[in-house]
């Protein structure tokens, strides 16, 4: 047995012997919690792409009924052990003949003595935005439609996104002891998870390990020492062995008043990354760092926060656990997956990145991924995005203000190196939105919430390989209780792009190695509308009718329509 | 005091920042002047090829090739290794600047495609030489022309080319191209479907259904529109429904290509690989079993009285092709005595014999279930990897 699930299995084995020496005290409980949801969709796939297409599906009926039964059993504060059950039934089956169940998640936590927390099992980890972060997908924006809010609920949900944390399997401890020394807190987490598991042949474990030093001084600093550390634990025949480690440090200072919050931070590390394969007799092995100071304002009187940072992160700074994409864009989507007589990939529209759970990640890339620059040239990787200096700005509106939400941002940032040609890539980035509760500022009793959202993004490059790549992003969405907990929800989101760029291939180092260009001029369109039933806060009912338009001005026997009723019941207690 | 203590403090976080800023000031390719290969794009006055955009037999001194309508000269490729005498393309050009250039080649009936991209001058043997692999699944086909065509970075000049196919399509796994004369991988085809009907003795053929499923039984025919390589697949598709599992398969349990060659050599359970492209339709629960017979007993038949049969599950999943290769040290020997298991229980490729796909519906038995499967491929060294 590989040593590492051994100690694992003593370490739950300890656990659970002493938790059943102190079973069923006074400080037990047992809940119950869950999640139900059914969903129906019609689907139908119109245009040029399948005018002339026998063979490919273009209707469908799909649809599931799944129940998450949360079981939670509190022994005392020393154990506490927490399982999601999961039974799913597509529509379809006969008498229940596709019904499957397995369990979703499984964990245990408790509290050891007055300052040690710990965690096994499937755990979520998060920590700076260049250490383990798990972005959002750049095409997401805040001010989304409650329309489209509802499908990404369901994908974040079944994806495990909580936060900008992963969801992985391993261990994790905390450790708190507050009023020490000068010091009025200092906390330590530490986490150790295997990403990828040994055939018992050639495949290493793949362990990740890392932890986070945080000491808060006072109100006024702040600092944090971050590590993260991916490891191969060859076996016999191993070829591959990888070796990534990232260090961080980050220091916050603050001062306010009644009148004013000024604030200042920086986060700075480095990466050290090694990869070596036997078979082919080839190794690599690289280093690089990153900085990032932030300034922040923040203005109480009139309720607004000025950010203003800058970045430098390095063309080979690599850090998995922050770079790791949450949309695979190599993965086909579900519904209408093929077309041109069943014999070529769809491939993923702006509306799959809304509502199909299946082209999201859940585990940890140690190659960065493709991208398509529609849907976000300027940071694909998040804020990690490697090979970036420049500066940010952010206005927004703080907390305090309830009823109206306002946001706009500037990127100014460019390449540190360039690909191909030692021209660098410039980018601008512009986005800006607002939400309103217009019911709230009426102070009328019912949801009426409008919101909306743009943002622009250039990329430009001189030069022998010029690029010159624009998209826009537009949101759209109103929410409106017609009736008593009965809303009238509508969203739109337009893309348009145009413009030229090259993609990157990546090789086993996960090191440039060819491009592929890129020349894109289309547009996506998609609307929605439809009623949202809210029974209870724990319960709601939507039926939306979504369109999405498909058009590439460049190659215009790939334009389609893609129509879907969508259908949902949803319950959570 | 505690002021003291505090700006002390201050002073040593800074510090700690700075040491760590100071070892982290290293960046390894910083002297590199861009990351990856050059491109450049075609300048104004570009006039793309100044003399001929051509290709020549790599392997005969260069000698021209010429096009789809004229036999005598035409692009034998992928003779199965180690013999055969191949005829490598080389594409030439010289164009009048230096340049990014794309040179796409394109199957015209199977549509599998090639590309070459480089930024030079010259397009010569040095980086535009094709040994006949496509990038990806579809092979080409034999007998098929392929167009060939040259175009720029930032020009709409493109000039195109015809070839043909004489013989087979590609059939050397990887590393053929560095080391053709002794490759570190090498094998033998099993199966293509191509060569003639279902029924024959040859490759395998004799597809069998469960008789127990009653009067609809699965079905195993050639299939045109979903082959990976030559002109057909095997298609299987059907319903358990005596739910046992079982719907069916092919196999054959004296494989003649094993018989003729003695392909596998090693004793290393672990070299030898089992290869096939699988195309998945999306259908939940279709699954294949891949079977191989060892002749345990050198009666020179596999006889499951005797000797061993080795199995592996693999669950389709996915949709479309697939390359599927599974080392024989990954296969569990058989549990029923009546079908195998009979033998000394030591995985021996050398004494592989048969082989067999089985189409089950797993994990859930009962279930419609589909696939179809196309050039399968023993291989020893390495999996096969086009």
């Amino acid at each position: 047995m590989n040593k590492n699930v051994f100690l694992l299995a003593i370490v739950i084995w300890v656990t659970a012997v002493t938790a059943n020496a102190q079973v069923l005290n006074k400080n037990t409980t047992f809940k119950i919690g869950g999640l139900g949801r059914s969903i129906l969709t019609s689907d139908k796939l119109q245009g040029n792409l399948v005018d002339n297409d026998t063979i490919s599906p273009a209707k469908g009926l799909g649809g599931y009924t799944l129940f998450d039964l949360n079981m939670d059993l509190t022994i005392n504060k020393i154990f506490n052990a927490n399982a999601i059950l999961r039974v799913k039934n597509p529509y379809g089956s006969f008498y229940g003949q596709d019904t499957y169940f397995e369990f979703r998640q499984l964990q245990f936590n408790g509290q050891i003595g007055r300052s040690l927390k710990y965690e096994l099992g499937d755990i979520y980890i998060g920590m700076t935005p260049y250490t383990v972060f798990n972005a959002k997908d750049p095409s997401a924006s805040r001010f989304e439609a409650d329309a489209f809010k509802v499908r990404r609920d369901i994908l974040e949900y079944e994806n495990f996104y909580v936060g900008n944390k992963w969801r992985l399997q391993g261990v994790q401890l905390f450790y708190n002891v507050d009023s020490v020394a000068i010091f009025d807190r200092i906390s330590v987490n530490l986490f150790g998870v295997r990403t990828n598991a040994t055939n018992e042949q050639a495949i290493p474990d793949r362990i990740l390990a890392g932890g986070r030093l945080d000491v808060t001084q006072s109100k006024f600093l702040r600092f944090g020492v971050n590590m993260v550390t991916f490891t191969d634990l060859p076996v016999a025949k191993t070829t591959t062995v990888l070796k990534n480690t990232v260090w961080s440090g980050d220091l916050g200072l603050k001062w306010e008043n009644d009148a004013l919050l000024l604030g200042a931070s920086i986060e700075g590390g480095t990466s050290s990354y090694s990869f070596s394969n036997k078979s082919a007799d080839t190794s690599n092995a690289y280093d690089d760092y990153f900085y990032q100071p932030e300034v922040r304002v923040n203005v109480k009187p009139v309720k607004l926060n000025l950010t203003a940072s800058y970045r430098n992160v390095g063309a080979q700074f690599s850090s998995p656990t922050a770079q790791t994409q949450r949309v695979n864009v190599g993965v086909n989507p579900s519904i209408f997956p093929m077309v041109n007589q069943n014999t070529t990939n769809r491939g993923q529209m702006a509306f799959d990145r809304i509502t199909d759970e299946k082209v999201y990640n859940r585990n940890i890339q140690t190659i960065l991924g493709a991208f398509l620059p529609q849907y976000g040239n300027i940071t694909p990787y998040g804020q990690a995005t490697p090979n970036r200096v420049g500066f940010s700005a952010t206005l927004a509106t703080d907390t305090s203000l309830h009823n109206i939400a306002l946001e706009v941002s500037v990127d100014m940032l460019s390449e540190i190196k360039g690909e191909g040609t030692d021209a660098l890539r410039k980018f601008t980035g512009i986005k800006a939105g607002a939400s309103v509760d217009i019911g709230g500022l009426a102070k009328i009793n019912r949801l009426i919430t409008l919101s909306g959202g743009i943002r622009t993004e250039n990329t430009m490059r001189d030069g022998a390989a010029t690029v010159d790549f624009k998209s826009t992003l537009i949101d759209a969405g109103l929410a409106v209780e017609t009736l008593k907990r009965v809303d009238l929800i509508f969203g739109m989101k337009t893309l348009a792009a145009k413009g030229n760029e090259y993609l990157v291939n990546r090789d086993q180092f996960n090191l440039v190695n060819s491009f592929t260009a890129y020349n894109y001029d289309g547009s996506e369109n998609i609307y929605s509308g439809g009623l949202r039933f809210r029974f209870a806060d724990y319960a709601q009912a939507s039926v939306i009718y979504n369109t999405s338009q498909v058009t590439r001005n460049n190659l215009s026997t790939s334009n389609y329509t893609f129509n879907q009723l969508f259908m949902s019941f949803i319950l959570k207690f | 005091m505690k002021k003291i203590l505090f700006y002390s403090f201050l002073l040593v976080g800074f510090a700690a920042m700075s040491i760590l800023s100071s070892c982290s000031c290293k960046r390894t390719f910083n002297d590199q002047e861009f990351q990856g290969p050059g491109i450049v794009g075609a300048p104004a006055g570009f006039t793309g090829v100044t003399d001929a955009f051509t290709a020549c037999d790599m392997n005969h001194s260069c000698s021209p090739l010429n096009d789809t309508t004229n036999t005598s000269k035409q692009l034998v490729m992928g003779q199965p290794f180690p013999t055969g005498s191949n005829v490598f393309p080389a594409f030439h050009a010289t164009l009048s600047n230096r340049v990014t250039w794309f040179l796409t080649i394109k199957g015209n009936q199977s549509g599998a495609i090639k590309t070459f991209t480089a930024t030079s001058q010259i397009i010569d043997e040095t980086n535009a030489l094709w040994m006949g692999r496509t990038d990806g699944n579809e092979f080409m086909k034999g007998g098929e022309g392929v167009t060939a065509t040259l175009t720029f970075l930032n020009s709409e000049l493109s000039y195109t080319l015809g070839l043909k196919i004489l013989n087979s399509a590609l059939l050397a796994p990887y590393n053929y191209e560095k080391n053709p004369v002794a490759p570190a991988i090498k094998g033998k085809l099993m199966e293509d479907y191509d060569q003639s009907s279902i029924g024959t003795a040859f490759g395998m053929r004799t597809t069998y259904a469960d008789l127990n499923d009653g009067n609809v039984k699965a079905s195993f025919v050639m299939k045109t529109n979903q082959r990976v390589q030559g002109d057909f697949s095997l298609y299987m598709h059907g319903t358990d429904y005596n739910g046992n599992g079982y719907l069916g398969g092919f196999s054959n349990e004296n494989l003649t290509e094993l018989g003729m060659s003695h392909v596998i050599t090693t004793h290393d359970a672990s070299e030898f690989y089992y290869n096939a492209y699988v195309y998945g339709y999306g259908r939940p629960n279709s699954c294949l079993m891949f079977l191989l017979y060892e002749d345990d007993d050198a009666s020179g038949l596999y006889n499951p009285l005797n000797d061993d049969n080795w199995q592996y599950i693999q669950e389709i999943n996915w949709i479309g092709w697939k390359l599927v290769s599974i080392k024989q040290s990954d296969f569990k020997a058989a549990s029923n005595p009546q079908s195998g298991g009979n033998g000394n229980r030591i995985r021996e490729p050398y004494k592989v014999i048969g082989c067999a796909m089985e189409l089950q519906s797993y994990p859930t038995p009962g279930k419609e279930v589909e696939a179809s499967v196309d050039y399968v491929y023993f291989s020893e060294g390495g999996p096969l990897i086009k």
